[in-house]
Formats: structure tokens, C-alpha cells, sequence
């Protein structure tokens, strides 16, 4: 059979690979390049940089929180701020990010400290809108391939230089759906009034925060948290006048965070009591039979305790 | 477990005193004889010559002559086989204290075959009877593709792909990440995974070293015990040339630019060059091969760049008596750069916190094998094994290396008990231990005796009955061990110190029944076993992924059935077809973990899944053997059949989703056309796109089908052969493993001179 062929198209043996290599130049090749991109300038304000940051990158997550931190995140090269910036003048880096196509929840700038691994707390700016105090969402489709986001990041957030620390006593048994803790110092007692409230200080450098991971019931768990010494102003220098213990379930809205307990006065448990930067025995009492609404009517006004 | 033990070792000399003083009893002579070629009249060196019914044999010498000594007085029948040739058998009458003479002409055959191969059975037989699947891949087939390791000359063989590293046959490993493997390797029948990460280094064999490699798909636990459960690759070397021959294969070549200009990374021409010598010769009793190979690439992208080298060393003695010492030897050292996975957009550049990630690896592979022909029904074997590895410079960290090794020992016995039935008795014993920083300090050991008969009834009929006994045994350890991690001492957890005992049966059935000369029908059905490796149960570091040790994994069991038909259409083609269906239980498989605190990755037992498929390849010659074409096709459909619902890790897995890195078809096409010295080859690999559920890290990534042409150009002169190659000639961009694009194009000389 083959000889019948070979004797209509006595070239075609040969003819084929040059066919392969002819069709190769309009042939499909495989992955595309990626066209879209989250793009912008972050802009450094605020003080020198500490000498313990190691590096700051642009991080932005699909969802909030992130299922799978390869899948649901992304974080740029380190961006080239200058370690030597001047307090006062600004510092402006461009970045840009390969974003698959899609919709992503929130966009941040972390910083990360010398010798340490990332740390969610480490927050030098937030991509949100400051009116409605929620997360912008950033949108990246083949239509429209780029998006700009730009932020402020101020490096007095990256002040640690002051350790707070205690132990935390559980009371009234344990919640079985519990998935974390979030450890909160602010230098003025939140309102109460809005959720809000307890975020914004984050993002002036009123408030240090830490997660605390501990899902199995214990008694007590002792913490330690790297504070900033210059919050503050006045005789109230370094004071950290509202030390709280936020709770949060397996449910995944963030919306369900609840504080359950802060340092108070022993005499007057519901008024929040300070401690000054650096400061260790910050010791308090958290119940879980406060939940679901959380800790109320604690005193806006801070006093030291009688 | 002791009366069991004690039961064998009473059976196994009962059956050695039976066949002594069968011995005793015998009269014997001898059969000289020769093999040429029947068309040139030439010498054919090497052909295998066997009596049939016996366990004796024979390799034609320089001038093609053959001796063999102690042959019972009787009328026997003798098979002769080489590659390239089609098998010729002649009757021969033996006389006692006289000698026999048998001449054969072999008549080259279109179809380049192995005819015999050996581990399917643990025992030579015909490629065509076997009661399993079986391939075979020839060194001039391997050769011809100019593969600068030997894995990569394995995707050619139907059934068999490569994910990432890891070799698959018909999808039972999928990706492992570097941890375990569900087909088992051999060197010359010798387990030859290292005890750690049980994952194969093919750098430790040169290519030019290779005479063949056997493949068995399907249940072979019985014979072969864990890693088995998938399959098995043997690895046989080049017995040392009658005739004497030293070999020099160089390659040298280039990458070419990666097709989307923004992702060229660099502007240095990229290249890589490999040099492999051997030489080999038999001087009377005594037969000897070295080899010694150097192999160098900048790499295609950031951070692959390596340096490697080998050696390989076999001696075979020859006794009066027939019985053959055979010592063998190897070394591997690889220095090399380690991508782990690229930027997203930039398949060619590597994340900066990967950029200095460094591994190195030296392993060493040694055997004795000592096989004794006490009559010409038994034949005894005896063999030592030692596997060693060092692994050291891991993920950026200077420092010691830290070995992992297993020393191993094989008794074994094969009887021919009349002409329809014989036997394969043994026992196999491996001792695992690894200290690493990333395992801890482990010890493990394995002793599994094991059987298998065949018998024909009838010269159609072969029937085959198998049972192993795997008895493991895991040594207690500390409960917290230290280890140094970022240059700081860290206890870690042992979740398993106080220790793992473990038994398992294996048994299997298979028969092959031939209604024609040229059909063959094949069918078997066999339980198999994965015993986790040490790096399995005891794996714990923190980059580049966090990843925890689960002390519940368990031991992985499968139930295996295949049956096939095989079709030779005289010597221009043959065809053969093989549905199989496997159902695993315990499936060890590698997820990913995310919680609020952590992300990491982890072993866990999947408690159910089933591969199951068809297998299809075919082989012509067209033109007067100028045009030929070889094709394969696999299909598969791997599945989840069952989850574990109370697993503490949260569930990323779903019953009724496809089992993860294993692309549902895999096809292989490769025509090649011949006009006297010159010949036009390609090879064209396709393999299915993976579904978003099959992949476990970057899951938006666009996937796309695997697609590769490769061609080449060959020149054959006496004993000398050129090549001009270009592989991924349509320089085609894909990535089976996420974030690991294949090879760019790249343009390859090379050249072997034999002599």
C-alpha cells in the first residue's frame, strides 16, 4: 500500500516535515503571556525607615481571608524605598504586579522585619476608602488589562521599640468554633460606637496589633508585642490606654470579630485601664460568655484606676 | 510470623536436598554451537541462547560461538534471540560425555524488538507470552533520541509519561513532589531508589551503559513488593562485549530564545554539553565495563543551571562450573541550581527568595550477584545491594551532607520442574536509614519472602500464580529529636516514636493464551502494596512551603486487573491493546492545608480512588522499512472514589473529582524515514490538559495541553553516528507542574563512535 502511495505523491515522505515546520510558523504556542497588570506608586512618607525593616513589598489577596496563600495572594519584588529617606520628604517607588484576570478583594503595603518571617500586623498602608472605611476592589480583565493603585505608606507604623507583654486567662470554658485572636493596643479607647473605629488607629499608628493563634481550649496564654515607645503625646507618651482581646470564629466574615475582655481595674472592671510602653504583667481576664455582641459600655474616658 | 519463616526455610531445603540428588542421578554432555547472520554470514556476538525447559544458557561469543556445559542427556530444544533478529529454535539430541553441535542463521526482522525479557517473571521468556503488560526499549531506540538522561528516553514506551521527575505508568504516581514513587526501579534487578525521598536519581546511569529497559504495567507487588503498585522499570545494563568496544558519545547544544519576547530573561547564549566514555571487553573468564560520564547545562531559566558526573563499573567472573560472580558499581555527583517554581508572567525568572536555592547530591549504587546453575533445573541466586545518598546545600543552607542508604539481600531459587512448570522461590530482606535534617534520624526494614509458579498445560497456555509477604518493620524513635534549621537547634516533633510494624499479602494470577502464532491474549489480576518511605512519615521544613509529617499515613494497597490482546501482522507491524482497572485504597497523596494561621502541605491517605483505561500502541514499516512509524495512546480516568470526612485537615479533596497531576490522555507519535545511512526521525508527545481540580498551587494559571515535536537528523557510518536534533521545534510552552514551563527549543549535536 505504502508503494501505491509513495508512487502518486513520490514526495510526500519527505513533504511532511516540511509541512510540520511550515505549519509551526502560524502554530498555536502553547501559553499565552499574561496581559494584565496591577500597577502604581507608593508613595513613603513619614519618618526614616527603622533599621530593623528588612524589606516592603505591594501585597494583594482574591479574597479576604485568603483560602490558599499561593492560589489567593500576591506580593511584589521588594520595592527600592530609600533606607536613608529624610523625615518629611517623600519616597516614591513604582511598582508593578502580574495579576491573573479577575477581581481582587484588598490591596496593602507590609513591611517585614529583619530576621522574621511576614507578619500580617506589619501593615504600612491599606488600599481602602477612607469614607466607608472598606477595601477597594481591584478589577483586572483582557478589556481592561491594567489598574492603578496607588497608596500612602507611612514608616511610623514601622516603629517597634518597645516590648508589651502579660497573660491573658480565659474564663467560663472555651469556644469550640474558635479560630484566632487578635491582640489590640490602642493609645485612645475606641468609641464603640462603629467597628470601624477599632481599625482606623491601625492605620495612623495608634494601635499595635497581634493575631494570636489558638484554636485548642487552654487556660491561659501568655503574649508578648512589639509596641511603638512615641505613640502618644504629652504625659500620655508611649501609653497604651485601651488593651483588648478581640475573638474570632470559624466563620469566615470578618464582621464577626468581637473584643471579650481588656485590661481594666480591678476596682471598676469597666474601666479600661493603660500601661506605658515598655510595660510587662499586663495581665487581664477575657470571657467568652460575652460573645456574640462582645465586650459594651466600657468607659471612653481614661483614668488611672482608683 | 516465625513458624511461617521457619516453614520456608524447611520447604526451601527440602526442594534444594530433592534437586540434589536428582543431580546426583544425571549423565551429561555438552552443546557447542554458533549464530550468524543468515543474510550476511557475520558473527552475531552476544545472541542469547537458551535450552528450553532448563535454566541453562548461553551468550555467543566473538566469532558467535557458544558452549554449553553440563547438559542433561536427553533431546531438548534450543531458542536463540537478539535484537534486531527473529528468534530461530532447532532441536537438539544430547548424548552423555559428548558434544552437540547447533548452528542458527538469524534473519534480521523490520521490527526493531526485545524478544526476551526477564521481569515480567524474574526468569527469561518470550515478550510476546507474558501474562502482564510488558515493554521493552532498546538501546539504539533510547540512543536515537539522544536523551541527555535516561528518563527522558522512557516517554516513548506506551503507558509510561513523565511528570515533572517523576515517571508514571499509566498514571499510578502522578506528581509526588520529589516524595515516593509508585513504579519501582531496578538496576539489573536490584532495587535502585534511595531510602529517604524514595524518588530515582538518573543521573547515576550513563545512557551508553544501557542494553535495555523492561517496563512492567500493572500488578507486580507479587514479585516485586512496595513501590511496585504502579509498576516496574528495570534498568539492564551492557554485559561486557565478547568482542571488545570503547564508546564516546558527546552532545553539545543550545537553547533558543523562549517565543514571547518579554520573556527572555537574559541575553548569554545558553548551552549545554554532555561526554560519556565506556569501555568493555571479556577476556576469557573474566568481563569487564567502565564507563564515565560529565554532563553541563547553563540551564534554559534563572537558577536551573547544574553540573554533573558519573561512573559506572561491572565486572563479571565466569567459574568452571558455570556459576557467575558479577560485582557492579556506580556514582553519581550532581551540583546544581534549584528552580522552584517562576513569577507568575515570567515563566523563565525565578522569585527572588528562590534565586540562591542550591542542592547537591552525591549517590552511590553497588551490587554483588552470585548465580550458581547447580543442575539444568535450579539455578540459585544470591545477591548484596547497597544504595546510598547524600544529600546536602538544601534550600541555601552550607553545610554537611546527610546520607540516606539501604543496604539490601536477595536469595533467590528457580526451578524448572518438568517442561510445563516452574518455579521462582526467594527471599528479600532491605534495611532503610536516613538521617536528614529534614527527616530526623529513621531505621526501617523490610524482609519478604515470595513465589511465584508457571505453568503450561498446553503449548498456548501459560498460567502464572504469585504471593509475596511483606513484613515492615519501623524502628522506635526519640519523641522529640533536635535538629539545626536556619542555624538555630529546633526539636521537632517525631509523630511516629513508637515505631510501625506492618504485614501484607500480595498474591497475583495471570495467564497468556496464543490461538495463533501471531495473537496472543493476556490477562491478570494481583493485590499490591506501598509501604510510605521514611521521608513519607517524617518530612518537616519551612521553605520554600511549610511542610508537617502526618504520622496516621498508612500503608497504600491497590487491586490491579488488566487483560490485553497483542498482534503481530508478520514481520512489518504489530499491534497491541490492554484495558486495565486499578482501585486504590489509601492512596498517599501531597495537599495542601490553608487555616488563618498557616499554610502548609502535608501527606494524607485518600481513602479510595480508581485509575482505569486503555492502553493502545502499534509499530510498522512501510516502503521496504523506509518509512516507519511507531504510535501509543493511553487513556485514563483517575478518580476520587471516597474521602476521608473526619480528616483534622480542612477538605480539599472531593470524591468524584480527577486525582491530581494525571492528564487523562497521553499519546506518542513517531514516524521516521530511512534512505541508507541518513534517516529523518520525530517524536511528537501530547498529553491533555489538566483540569483546574488536578493542579494544587496556582490554580487561575492558564493550562493548555502538552504538545512537543522534536526532530532530528541522523547520519550512521560504520560505527559512527551523527545527529542534528531540535527539540520542541515549534517551541511550544507548557507546564505540567505549576509554574514549571517545559524546556524552550534548543538545538543538540551530537555524535557516538563505537569501536
Amino acid at each position: 500500500m505504502m508503494s501505491q502511495i509513495s508512487k502518486r505523491l513520490p514526495g510526500l515522505p519527505v513533504l511532511l516535515p516540511l509541512f510540520l515546520v511550515w505549519a509551526g510558523c502560524s502554530y498555536d504556542h502553547g501559553v499565552d503571556p499574561v496581559p494584565t497588570r496591577i500597577t502604581g506608586d507608593i508613595i513613603f512618607s513619614g519618618p526614616t525607615p527603622p533599621d530593623h525593616v528588612r524589606e516592603a513589598s505591594v501585597v494583594v489577596v482574591k479574597k479576604i481571608p485568603p483560602d490558599n496563600l499561593l492560589n489567593d495572594l500576591i506580593i511584589s519584588d521588594p520595592l527600592t524605598f530609600d533606607p536613608q529617606k529624610l523625615p518629611g520628604v517623600d519616597d516614591t517607588v513604582h511598582y508593578e504586579l502580574v495579576a491573573n484576570p479577575g477581581t481582587y478583594a484588598a490591596a496593602g503595603v507590609l513591611w517585614r522585619k529583619k530576621g522574621q518571617p511576614w507578619d500580617i500586623a506589619n501593615i504600612l498602608s491599606l488600599y481602602i476608602d477612607l469614607q466607608k472605611l472598606a477595601f477597594i476592589e481591584i478589577v483586572v480583565t483582557a478589556e481592561q488589562p491594567i489598574a492603578k493603585v496607588d497608596m500612602i505608606a507611612d514608616w511610623t507604623l514601622a516603629r517597634r521599640d518597645a516590648i508589651m507583654s502579660g497573660n491573658i486567662k480565659f474564663k467560663n470554658g472555651w469556644r469550640q468554633d474558635t479560630d484566632f485572636f487578635v491582640l489590640g493596643l490602642y493609645s485612645t479607647i475606641p468609641p464603640q460606637e462603629k467597628g470601624e473605629e477599632y481599625v482606623i488607629p491601625f492605620l495612623s499608628g495608634g494601635a499595635a496589633f497581634k493575631l494570636i493563634f489558638q484554636s485548642t481550649p487552654v487556660k491561659s496564654i501568655p503574649y508578648s508585642i512589639e509596641v511603638n515607645s512615641e505613640v502618644g503625646s504629652g504625659i500620655d507618651k508611649g501609653k497604651y490606654k485601651f488593651i483588648t482581646l478581640f475573638w474570632k470564629g470559624k466563620n469566615p466574615s470578618l464582621a464577626d470579630i468581637r473584643p471579650i475582655g481588656f485590661y481594666n481595674c480591678q476596682s471598676d472592671p469597666l474601666q479600661p485601664r493603660g500601661a506605658t510602653a515598655p510595660a510587662s504583667s499586663i495581665d487581664f481576664e477575657v470571657d467568652f460568655l460575652k460573645l456574640p455582641d462582645g465586650v459594651k459600655n466600657y468607659k471612653k474616658i481614661s483614668k488611672d484606676c482608683p | 510470623m516465625k513458624r511461617f519463616m521457619q516453614l520456608f526455610f524447611a520447604l526451601s531445603a527440602g526442594v534444594l536436598l530433592l534437586f540434589a540428588s536428582v543431580t546426583m542421578a544425571q549423565t551429561y554432555g555438552e552443546i557447542h554451537g554458533r549464530v550468524m547472520d543468515a543474510q550476511s554470514g557475520e558473527a552475531l556476538p552476544g545472541a542469547n541462547v537458551q535450552v528450553q525447559s532448563t535454566v541453562l544458557g548461553s551468550i555467543a561469543d566473538l566469532r558467535g560461538a557458544f558452549v554449553i556445559k553440563r547438559v542433561p542427556a536427553g533431546t531438548f530444544t534450543l531458542r536463540v534471540s537478539f535484537v534486531g533478529y527473529q528468534t530461530a529454535s532447532a532441536t537438539v539430541r544430547v548424548k552423555t560425555d559428548s558434544v552437540s553441535q547447533a548452528r542458527f542463521a538469524l534473519r534480521a526482522t523490520t521490527l526493531e524488538i526485545a524478544n526476551v525479557v526477564v521481569t515480567a517473571s524474574r526468569r527469561p521468556e518470550e515478550i510476546q507470552t507474558a501474562v502482564v503488560s510488558v515493554s521493552a526499549l532498546t538501546a539504539t531506540e533510547a540512543l536515537r533520541r539522544n536523551p541527555l538522561r535516561l528518563d527522558a528516553a522512557l516517554e516513548s514506551i506506551p503507558g509510561v509519561s513523565l511528570v515533572g521527575e517523576n515517571v508514571n505508568v499509566r498514571n499510578s504516581t502522578g506528581y509526588t513532589r520529589g516524595l515516593g514513587s509508585r513504579v519501582l526501579i531496578l538496576l539489573d534487578g536490584v532495587p535502585a531508589l534511595p531510602s529517604d525521598f524514595g524518588n530515582m536519581n538518573w543521573d547515576i546511569l550513563p545512557i551508553t551503559d544501557v542494553e535495555r529497559v523492561e517496563v512492567i504495567k500493572g500488578p507486580a507487588s507479587a514479585l516485586y513488593g512496595s513501590f511496585a503498585l504502579g509498576g516496574v522499570i528495570n534498568v539492564i545494563t551492557r554485559p561486557p562485549q565478547p568482542q571488545g568496544r570503547f564508546a564516546v558519545r558527546i552532545s553539545a547544544g543550545i537553547y533558543d530564545k523562549p517565543y514571547e519576547r518579554d520573556w527572555r530573561w537574559t541575553e548569554r547564549t545558553l548551552n549545554f554539553n554532555r561526554l560519556d566514555l565506556s569501555y568493555s571487553k571479556r577476556v576469557g573468564r573474566l568481563g569487564l565495563r567502565f564507563s564515565l560520564g560529565r554532563h553541563e547545562s547553563t540551564g534554559d531559566r534563572e537558577n536551573r543551571h547544574f553540573k554533573r558526573w558519573n561512573g559506572t563499573g561491572k565486572l563479571i567472573w565466569t567459574f568452571d562450573n558455570g556459576s557467575e560472580l558479577s560485582l557492579f558499581g556506580a556514582y553519581a555527583r550532581d551540583r546544581r541550581g534549584e528552580f522552584i517554581w517562576s513569577e507568575n508572567g515570567k515563566p523563565y525568572e525565578s522569585p527572588l527568595a528562590f534565586l540562591d536555592y542550591r542542592l547537591a547530591l552525591d549517590a552511590y549504587t553497588f551490587y554483588g550477584q552470585y548465580s550458581l546453575r547447580a543442575n539444568a533445573w535450579l539455578e540459585l541466586k544470591w545477591r548484596a545491594s547497597f544504595v546510598r545518598q547524600l544529600t546536602g546545600n538544601q534550600f541555601r543552607k552550607e553545610g554537611d551532607f546527610e546520607p540516606a542508604q539501604g543496604p539490601g539481600a536477595d536469595w533467590q531459587v528457580q526451578a524448572q520442574l518438568d517442561s510445563s512448570m516452574s518455579f521462582t522461590l526467594g527471599v528479600e530482606y532491605h534495611y532503610d536509614y536516613a538521617e536528614q535534617r529534614q527527616i530526623g534520624r529513621h531505621f526501617a526494614s523490610t524482609i519478604s519472602p515470595y513465589l511465584q509458579q508457571i505453568w503450561q498445560p498446553h503449548p498456548a497456555l501459560r498460567v502464572t500464580a504469585g504471593l509475596r509477604y511483606d513484613h515492615y518493620y519501623l524502628l522506635p524513635g526519640p519523641t522529640i529529636q533536635t535538629k539545626i534549621i536556619d542555624s538555630r537547634p529546633v526539636s521537632v516533633v517525631n509523630p511516629l516514636p513508637e515505631g510501625n510494624e506492618a504485614q501484607h499479602l500480595s498474591p497475583q494470577l495471570g495467564m497468556s493464551y496464543r490461538p495463533f502464532s501471531e495473537t496472543v491474549i493476556h490477562a491478570a489480576l494481583g493485590q499490591g502494596i506501598r509501604i510510605p518511605v521514611l521521608g513519607e512519615r517524617f518530612l518537616q521544613f519551612d521553605q520554600p512551603i511549610p511542610f508537617r509529617p502526618n504520622g496516621r499515613i498508612v500503608t497504600e494497597r491497590s487491586f490491579s486487573f488488566e487483560a490485553g490482546l497483542r498482534q503481530r501482522l508478520g514481520q512489518r507491524a504489530s499491534l497491541e491493546a490492554t484495558a486495565f482497572y486499578n482501585l486504590y485504597h489509601d492512596l498517599i497523596e501531597p495537599v495542601f492545608v490553608a487555616t488563618a494561621s498557616t499554610f502548609y502541605a502535608t501527606l494524607v491517605n485518600i481513602p479510595g480512588a480508581r485509575i482505569s483505561g486503555i492502553e493502545t500502541s502499534g509499530r510498522f514499516q512501510f516502503w521496504r522499512n523506509r518509512l516507519g512509524l511507531e504510535a501509543t495512546a493511553t487513556w485514563t480516568d483517575p478518580i476520587i472514589t471516597k474521602v476521608n470526612k473526619t480528616n483534622e485537615a480542612p477538605v480539599t479533596l472531593k470524591k468524584g473529582e480527577r486525582l491530581s497531576y494525571r492528564p487523562r490522555l497521553i499519546a506518542y507519535l513517531s514516524p521516521s524515514l530511512t534512505f541508507g545511512p541518513i534517516s529523518l526521525q520525530a517524536d511528537y508527545a501530547f498529553a491533555s490538559k489538566l483540569e483546574r481540580e488536578q493542579v494544587q498551587l496556582f490554580k487561575d494559571d492558564q493550562r493548555v495541553p502538552k504538545k512537543q515535536l522534536d526532530m532530528r537528523l541522523l547520519y550512521q557510518w560504520q560505527g559512527l553516528t551523527a545527529q542534528l536534533a531540535v527539540r520542541n521545534l515549534l517551541n511550544y510552552t507548557y507546564a505540567q507542574v505549576e509554574r514549571n514551563v517545559n524546556e524552550v527549543r534548543n538545538f543538540a549535536f551530537g555524535m557516538m563512535w563505537e569501536y
